[in-house]
């Protein structure tokens, strides 16, 4: 079923085309979908689940519901809206899964005020944070964020939506969209400002 | 403060260059009197370049077998078993024909002839059969020797009168013709 194809990276098709093709029965137009979307899909669940084994069963998940569920497709939407809003509303039902069961992890899910410890001034000045430590504290940070907010910096920040499919794959309003983006970002770097405190002039 | 809140409302569109002229400048003027909101700026831009430039992650080498593999087990069907189980199940069932078949022959060939004739359903079934098929009585051999098959055989001795009669009638009109 997933077969190898040469013209994967040409992207000569179009993602709605390739639907279509799949609606009829053609199995290589689901392969090339599923090649096209898989990183892209795990990259926006693992920002939002913050679990990579979690993020890609979703990203599975997802593939599988695409398969079961073709028909389901209209040409009026495009397809990375359809794909997006099905991995975004299985990560959210995870999220809401582990509140429920409470199976939260210390090291891996931080969902409360005081889940990252914040670097003392002292010793964690912005020049001295490494790049692979600040993106952990960008990642926790992320993943603090009220879903409302989190869903809307991971497709616009991360992934690069363009508002308006943003406001599609969620299903709210374009201003809506805007707002909580803007409300996110400020809340982001609010949660961030540790990374950004002066190095102490005490300094030996 | 006020204006404070209702400048940060701007601070994305300003960032993302969506603003006109005046808004704009209006928002330059309140950085150069604002520290504290240029600060909270400069942090959210300089956020928004970090969140641009994650590391991608990208799915495990065997991402699309296992999909496979979901997707051969999601389109089993539900009553599915699986082929180990399968190989019993046919010779089984064949072997429950084969039996089936030789104890019926054993119970009619063996048992006693029935009190009313009516109650012998093969026989009755027979019957139109061979009145009302046309082939049959176009073809007087086979007819005669199907019967003298079923008097032999089958059919209890009350019966073969009847039968005879029949198929003698079948013969007559045959004949007839």
């Amino acid at each position: 079923m997933i077969t190898k194809t040469k013209d994967d990276a040409k992207s000569v098709v179009s993602d709605e085309q390739l639907i279509a093709k799949f609606q009829l029965g053609d199995l290589q137009a689901y392969d090339i979908l599923v090649r096209r979307y898989k990183d892209q899909l795990l990259n926006f669940v693992y920002r939002f689940v913050g679990n990579r084994t979690d993020a890609e069963d979703i990203v599975q998940e997802t593939f599988l519901r695409v398969y079961k569920n073709k028909h389901m497709y209209k040409e009026i939407a495009k397809f990375s809206t359809w794909v997006y809003t099905i991995a975004g509303n299985l990560a959210k039902t995870e999220l809401r899964r582990r509140k429920r069961h409470k199976i939260f992890s210390v090291s891996n899910f931080v969902n409360e005020e005081k889940d990252y410890d914040i670097p003392d001034r002292d010793h964690s000045p912005e020049k001295k944070v490494d790049s692979a430590i600040q993106e952990g504290f960008i990642q926790k940070a992320i993943e603090k964020l009220p879903a409302k907010f989190k869903e809307v910096i991971i497709l616009r920040d991360i992934q690069g939506f363009a508002y308006e499919e943003i406001s599609q794959i969620l299903n709210i309003p374009l201003g809506t969209v805007k707002s909580r983006v803007n409300r996110g970002r400020l809340k982001l770097q609010e949660d961030l400002k540790f990374l950004y405190e002066t190095e102490p002039k005490s300094k030996p | 403060m006020m204006d404070c809140d209702k400048f940060r409302m701007n601070f994305s569109n300003y960032l993302e260059g969506e603003l006109h002229f005046e808004e704009r400048k209006k928002l330059d003027d309140h950085f150069s009197v604002c520290p504290e909101c240029y600060e909270i700026y400069r942090r959210m831009s300089d956020i928004q370049r970090k969140l641009k430039s994650l590391p991608p992650l990208r799915t495990s080498p065997d991402f699309e077998r296992r999909l496979q593999q979901n997707i051969v087990r999601q389109n089993q069907p539900a009553g599915f078993i699986p082929s180990q189980l399968q190989n019993w199940k046919l010779p089984a069932m064949g072997s429950a024909i084969v039996v089936a078949t030789v104890s019926l022959f054993l119970v009619f060939n063996n048992s006693p002839a029935p009190e009313n004739p009516e109650t012998n359903t093969p026989y009755n079934t027979a019957a139109p059969q061979i009145q009302g098929s046309p082939a049959k009585q176009s073809n007087p051999s086979t007819s005669t020797g199907s019967s003298t098959y079923e008097s032999t055989t089958l059919i209890p001795d009350s019966l073969v009168t009847d039968s005879t009669r029949i198929k003698r009638e079948n013969i007559q009109q045959v004949k007839g013709k």
